[in-house]
C-alpha cells in the first residue's frame, strides 16, 4: 500500500533522514519507532504531504504522493496528534465529523456518524456529543481524537506519539482501544512512537529510525531475538529502558558539546555516567572522539522527561 | 438643577434628536469599519509583513488630532455628516484591525496545522476555527472602538454633523453649564451603554448571531425603505440653517412654517446652531445648506469684497450687500425683517426716567454720571466706544471692561447702569433695560433676511414668494421679546415661532 523508495529529506546542510526504503501493507499497524530527533515524525508527515521530500518518492496505491491533491489525499487519512488538538470552540459531535462537513456531508448523517463514533469509543453520546473539550479528561480527550481520525473511514490512519502526553494507566487504555479498533475496521495504521515498549505492543511489524536511517524493520519478535546492531539491541533491552543508552542522551539537548577539554573523560556507556556524575557536579567527557560537558541538573532534566513522565 | 431638568423637559424632543443622530453616526461608522478592519486583518493574518504594516498605518491615523482630522476632510469632502462619519471610521479601524489581527495570530498553531493536516479549506478553517477563536478579541476591539468613536463624535458638531456635541459647543458658546451638562453626561452615558450592551451580546454566540440577523435584518428595512422612497416622486428638499443661539433658530422655524404651508410637500430640515458666519457662508456655496438667515451689516463688513464704511442707513446697507452678493457670489438675499440686531447701548429703567436720557444724543448732559459695563471688544474698537465717543461727543465718568457674559449681571444687580449689547438680547427685556436709540445712525445697520444661491432662488419661486411676506416684519421689539421667551423661559423656538407667525396672520 505504502512505498518509500530511497527516500531522503535535506533541510540546508542538515541531514534528516537518508536512503529510507519501506514497505508497508494495507490493513497493517506499522510502527515507526526511534529516539527523538531520528527522523521518525518527518517520515509520518510525508505520507499527508505535510513534508515533501527532497530525495526519492513515496508511493501511495502505486501513485506517488507528491501527484494526489492535498486536499482529497488529507481528507481521506486520518490523523491523530501527540495533544488532541480538538478545536475548543467545537462540540465534540462537531469536532469528530469536521473532515465530514468540508466534504459536504449533510447534518444529519454527521450526526449520526458522530454518535456512532461516540458510542464504538464507550462515550454517552447523549451525555458528550453537545459538550465542549474543556469539559473532557486528558483521556477522554484522546479518545475522541482518535475517532475524529476515523470519521471519514479512511484506509490510512498517521498517529504521532498520540499516547506520549497520557499517564501510564491512560496510555494502556487508549493502546488497547486503538488495537480493538484496529481489529474491528482494519485500516493501515502508520505509528509514530519514541517509547519501544508501547512499539512491541502495538506494531504488526516496527521500523527502527535512528540518526536519519532505517535500522532494522521486522516484527517485534524478530526485533527482540535478532537485532541487526548494537543500536536495536541496546534500545529494545528489556532490562533497561530505551533512554538507558548514552548514543539515546547525546541525541538530546541535555548534554553540550564543547572544544577538547584537559580533564575529560573517555566513557564507554550510560552506566559510566552515571558513575562519574556522583562525584562531580559538571562532568566533561568525550565519546566516539566527540567531547561533551552536562551537569547533574541536566542529567536529572533528561531523566524526569525520558522516564517519569506522566 | 431644577434649571436643568427644565431645559431637559423643554428640550425633549432636541435632545432626543441629537442622541439619535449621535448614535446613528457613532453606529455607521463602526459599522464601515468593522467591514474595513475584520476582512483586511483576515486576509493580512498570513502575511506577517503586511498585517504590521496595516497596524503601523493605523496607529499613525490614530495619532492625527480628531479636530485637525476633521478640519482636513473639509475640502476633501465638505461638511456635515460624511466627513464626521469619514473621520469616524479612520479612528474607529485602529482597534478593531488590532484585535482582530492579534486574535488570529493567537490561535494555537498545533490547531492550526491540525487543521490543514485534516484537509479543511482556507475558508473552512477560518470559519470553524480561527474566527470563532478570535472573536473574544474582535468584540473587545469592536468594544473599544466603540466608546471612543461615541466620545470622538461631540466634535462632529463642529463641522455641522450635529449630534450632543452640538450641545456641548452651545454650551461653550453661551456659558450654558446645563448644555454643558446635558451633551457630556449624555454622551458619556451612550457609550457606557452601548459599551456594556456589547459585552452583553458578546457573551455567547447565540446572542452574537442574533444581533447579526437583527442588525441584517434592520440594514434591509431601512434600504428597503430607501428604495421605496427613491422610487417615488421626489419632493423638493429644502435645508434651513443658522447661526448659534435663539434668534436665528426662531426665524428658521418661522421660514419653515413658511414653505410648507406654501409646498405641503416640501421636506424641510432645520439645522439650528450649524455654526458660526464663514462656515455657513461656505456650506451654503457649497450647496449643503439652501437658506439661512444673515445680516445686511455682517454681509458688507465679513462676507462681500466692500471697503468703504458701511452706510448708516439701513436701506442703503441693504440695497449694497443684496447687489455685491449677487454680482460677487451670485447669491439671492431675499428683502430684511424690520428688527435690527446691532450693536446698542442699553441703561437701567431707572437710569433713563432719572436723568430723563433716551437718546444717545442725551448722554453727553450725563457723561460723569455714567459707569458703563463694556465687553472688551466694544471697548476699543473704531466701530465701538472708540468711535461712538467722537460721533456723540462722549466720556464717560467710569468704564468696567467684562466678559460678555458678566455684563448683563453686573448692571442687573446695580453694579453699573449702562451696558453695551445687541438691540435684540433678551436680557433687555428680563433686567426691564431701556435701549438708547442712536439718532445719528453711528452703529451700522444689522437686519435680517434669508440668503440663498440664485440658481435655488430661481427653482423654488414659491419659497421666495413665502418667505418674502417676513419682509418689513418683526420689530426690535418683537424680537426682543421672542428671544426672551426661548433663551430665558426655555419655551421651544418652534412653539414661539408659530404663535408669532399666527398671531400676525402670516399663517391661514
Amino acid at each position: 500500500m505504502i512505498h518509500y523508495q530511497d527516500v531522503g529529506m535535506k533541510y540546508g546542510e542538515n541531514t534528516i533522514l537518508e536512503h529510507i526504503d519501506l514497505e508497508i501493507d494495507a490493513g497493517e499497524f506499522f510502527v515507526l519507532v526511534g529516539p527523538s530527533g531520528s527522523g521518525k515524525t518527518t517520515l509520518l508527515r510525508m505520507l499527508n504531504q505535510l513534508t515533501i521530500p527532497t530525495q526519492g518518492n513515496i508511493y501511495l496505491n502505486d501513485k506517488k504522493i507528491k501527484e494526489y491533491d492535498k486536499q482529497k489525499l488529507r481528507l481521506n487519512t486520518g490523523y491523530v496528534l501527540q495533544d488532541s488538538s480538538l478545536f475548543p470552540n467545537l462540540t465534540l459531535e462537531d469536532n469528530i465529523t469536521i473532515q465530514l462537513e468540508q466534504l459536504g456531508v449533510g447534518k444529519e448523517k454527521r450526526r449520526a456518524r458522530a454518535h456512532e463514533l461516540l458510542r464504538a469509543v464507550e462515550l454517552d453520546p447523549k451525555v458528550f456529543a453537545k459538550r465542549k473539550p474543556a469539559e473532557l479528561s486528558g483521556g477522554q480527550k484522546q479518545r475522541v481524537a482518535i475517532v475524529r481520525a476515523l470519521a471519514t473511514k479512511p484506509d490510512l490512519v498517521l498517529m504521532d506519539e498520540s499516547f506520549s502526553a497520557l499517564d501510564p494507566v491512560l496510555r494502556r487504555q487508549s493502546q488497547d482501544l486503538i488495537l480493538d479498533l484496529h481489529q474491528k475496521l482494519k485500516p493501515t495504521i502508520v505509528f509514530v512512537t519514541h517509547d519501544m515498549q508501547e512499539a512491541l505492543r502495538l506494531g504488526d511489524r516496527i521500523a527502527v529510525i535512528h540518526a536519519g536511517h532505517s535500522q532494522q524493520v521486522g516484527t517485534p519478535t524478530q526485533i527482540m531475538q535478532h537485532p541487526a546492531n548494537e543500536f536495536v539491541k541496546d534500545f529494545f533491552d528489556p532490562e533497561c529502558p530505551h533512554f538507558w543508552n548514552l548514543e539515546y542522551l547525546l541525541q538530546t539537548t541535555y548534554p553540550t558539546k564543547i572544544a577538547d577539554a584537559k580533564y575529560a573523560i573517555e566513557l564507554e556507556s550510560f552506566d559510566d555516567l552515571l558513575i562519574q556524575l556522583q562525584k562531580t557536579p559538571e562532568l566533561q567527557f568525550t565519546y566516539q572522539a566527540q567531547t561533551y560537558q552536562i551537569t547533574y541538573q541536566a542529567l536529572l532534566a533528561y531523566l524526569a522527561e525520558q522516564g517519569g513522565r506522566s | 438643577m431644577a434649571k436643568l431638568f427644565e431645559t431637559l423637559s423643554v428640550q425633549r424632543t432636541e435632545i432626543l434628536q441629537a442622541l439619535g443622530q449621535h448614535l446613528t453616526i457613532s453606529l455607521i461608522s463602526l459599522v464601515i469599519a468593522i467591514l474595513i478592519a475584520v476582512p483586511l486583518a483576515i486576509s493580512l493574518r498570513d502575511r506577517p509583513f503586511w498585517g504590521e504594516a496595516g497596524l503601523q498605518v493605523a496607529g499613525i491615523i490614530q495619532t492625527i488630532p480628531s479636530l485637525a482630522l476633521l478640519g482636513l476632510l473639509i475640502p476633501l469632502v465638505g461638511i456635515g455628516t460624511l466627513p464626521a462619519v469619514i473621520a469616524l471610521t479612520l479612528y474607529a479601524i485602529m482597534p478593531i484591525y488590532q484585535n482582530t489581527y492579534a486574535g488570529l495570530k493567537n490561535v494555537d498553531p498545533n490547531l492550526k496545522e491540525a487543521a490543514q493536516a485534516f484537509g479543511l479549506s482556507r475558508w473552512k478553517q477560518l470559519q470553524r476555527l480561527e474566527f470563532p477563536l478570535a472573536l473574544p478579541l474582535i468584540l473587545s476591539g469592536i468594544r473599544i472602538a466603540l466608546v471612543m468613536v461615541i466620545g470622538t463624535a461631540t466634535l462632529a458638531a463642529f463641522i455641522g454633523a450635529g449630534g450632543l456635541g452640538s450641545y456641548i459647543m452651545l454650551g461653550i458658546q453661551q456659558n450654558n453649564n446645563d448644555y454643558l451638562l446635558i451633551g457630556g453626561i449624555l454622551s458619556a452615558a451612550l457609550a457606557f451603554i452601548c459599551s456594556g450592551l456589547l459585552k452583553f451580546i458578546g457573551k455567547n454566540s447565540r446572542r452574537i448571531y442574533a444581533t447579526l440577523a437583527l442588525l441584517a435584518l434592520l440594514g434591509a428595512g431601512v434600504g428597503g425603505v430607501r428604495v421605496y422612497e427613491t422610487l417615488q416622486p421626489k419632493p423638493v428638499k429644502v435645508v434651513i440653517a443658522g447661526k448659534l443661539g435663539s434668534e436665528p433658530e426662531i426665524l428658521m422655524n418661522m421660514y419653515k412654517e413658511l414653505i410648507t404651508q406654501a409646498d405641503p410637500k416640501a421636506e424641510v430640515t432645520l439645522k439650528p446652531n450649524f455654526g458660526g458666519t464663514t462656515f455657513l457662508f461656505k456650506a451654503l456655496q457649497k450647496g449643503q445648506v439652501d437658506i439661512y438667515p444673515e445680516f445686511t451689516g455682517t454681509v458688507l463688513e465679513a462676507l462681500v469684497d466692500y471697503d468703504q464704511k458701511t452706510p448708516g442707513d439701513p436701506k442703503k446697507t441693504y440695497t449694497l450687500a443684496q447687489k455685491q452678493l449677487l454680482k460677487q457670489y451670485d447669491l439671492r438675499y431675499l428683502k430684511p425683517m424690520a428688527y435690527q440686531n446691532g450693536y446698542d447701548l442699553a441703561v437701567t429703567k431707572e437710569f433713563s426716567q432719572k436723568y430723563n436720557v433716551t437718546k444717545l444724543s442725551d448722554l453727553a448732559r450725563v457723561n460723569d454720571k455714567v459707569h458703563a459695563g463694556f465687553d472688551p471688544d466694544f471697548s476699543n474698537q473704531e466701530d465701538g466706544y472708540l468711535g461712538l465717543k467722537q460721533a456723540y461727543n462722549l466720556d464717560f465718568g467710569k468704564i468696567s471692561v467684562m466678559e460678555p457674559a458678566l455684563r448683563y449681571q453686573a448692571i442687573a444687580q446695580k453694579k453699573v447702569n449702562l451696558v453695551d449689547g445687541y438691540t435684540t438680547d433678551p436680557q433687555v427685556r428680563q433686567y426691564d433695560l431701556v435701549v438708547l436709540e442712536d439718532d445719528k445712525n453711528f452703529f451700522p445697520p444689522y437686519q435680517g433676511a434669508p440668503l440663498m444661491n440664485e440658481k435655488f432662488a430661481n427653482d423654488n419661486p414659491k419659497i421666495v414668494q413665502s418667505l418674502e411676506k417676513l419682509a418689513g416684519k418683526i420689530t426690535t421689539k418683537e424680537m426682543q421679546e421672542m428671544n426672551y421667551e426661548v433663551s430665558v423661559k426655555h419655551q421651544k423656538a418652534s412653539v414661539v415661532a408659530h404663535k408669532y407667525l399666527v398671531e400676525h396672520g402670516l399663517l391661514k
